[in-house]
């Protein structure tokens, strides 16, 4: 626990090193570019912006820690839809607001036992790596396929959780031989009730597998896939519904990562939308 | 990333049950978004 903590330290001073860089390289040639395009589309003064972002985020941020999920749901389709950014520099700020809010919440999900480490570094090594073969096969759908398909995986998943019982404490009556030789099981404390809730997993190497095909996604999209790992970690491993959230949102620290550098390198980053939020 | 600290607060606290009905709305919402952007209908 001590350790993790260590590398989580580590962790958020490398990424604010990270983001002081970018933004002295990038602030001198781009916010000028930005300030045109915001000037040209909204006639309110400069700073309406980033206050309404900074206000804005704020609630997202809460949402977001509260559904286990990063920037790709809410951010993208809210701060695209209504405020008058470029859409790649919302994508690129997105992927950085859910690193910064991954990295914010995991500290405090990692003290209060509710995201697991021995259940989030096997589905991270797995996502991650899925994610780097999900890049390289790249785009070689239509996107309005690929939407579609997701959207509707997304409501099928919706529906299973709607009709889903015993989700917020599933009956796992026997874990399964990889979840025991890796130790996947803990306790935490249910605040709401009272009492400390033992959770242990089951069905491990098909939970395992989904998570392959999450991260050739979560590559090919450039998102972290939080809406992804509730369902699984949750109603197919047996994880209760506040383990999930909380291992969700730590998971995205790790795959939001390397996802998080093809943006900065395209310069995508634009520190203007990115520090408020 | 400030919300982030108080929503892990409210996480802490909060009623699973509440939790389920969060996620649920939240993949609601971008389930509807991305397949409204697949058939072009909210672009």
């Amino acid at each position: 626990m001590i350790h993790s903590r260590k590398v989580l330290k580590i962790l958020i001073v490398v990424l604010s090193i990270m983001v002081i860089f970018v933004s002295i390289s990038a602030f001198a040639s781009q916010t000028q570019e930005a300030a045109k395009e915001t000037a040209s589309a909204s006639t309110a003064p400069w700073w309406v912006w980033p206050l309404a972002l900074f206000v804005v985020t704020f609630i997202l941020g809460i949402l977001a820690v509260l559904g286990g999920v990063g920037g790709g749901v809410l951010f993208v389709p809210i701060i695209g839809g209504f405020f008058p950014f470029n859409i790649d520099f919302v994508r690129g700020a997105g992927l950085l607001v859910a690193l910064a809010g991954a990295l914010a919440a995991g500290p405090g999900l990692l003290r209060r036992n509710l995201a697991s480490l021995r259940l989030a570094l096997p589905v991270a090594l797995i996502a991650s790596s899925a994610a780097i073969i999900g890049a390289m096969i790249g785009l070689a759908l239509k996107p309005n396929v690929v939407n579609t398909l997701l959207g509707a995986t997304i409501l099928f998943i919706v529906a299973i959780m709607v009709t889903a019982k015993k989700s917020d404490f599933p009956n796992v009556a026997k874990p399964d031989n990889l979840s025991q030789s890796l130790h996947i099981m803990g306790i935490y404390r249910e605040e709401s009730l009272g009492k400390d809730i033992e959770w242990q997993v089951h069905r491990t190497p098909q939970g395992l597998a989904l998570f392959i095909i999450i991260g050739i996604m979560a590559g090919m999209f450039g998102l972290g896939a939080g809406w992804a790992n509730v369902p699984v970690l949750n109603l197919l491993m047996g994880a209760p519904l506040k383990i999930s959230v909380a291992t969700s949102k730590f998971l995205l620290s790790i795959t939001d990562t390397s996802a998080a550098w093809v943006y900065l390198n395209q310069g995508a980053v634009l520190p203007m939308i990115v520090v408020p939020s | 990333m400030l919300g982030s600290m108080v929503g892990v607060k409210i996480l802490a606290r909060a009623k699973p049950k509440a939790i389920k009905w969060m996620v649920i709305w939240l993949l609601l919402f971008a389930g509807l978004r991305a397949l409204l952007k697949g058939l072009e209908i909210w672009k």
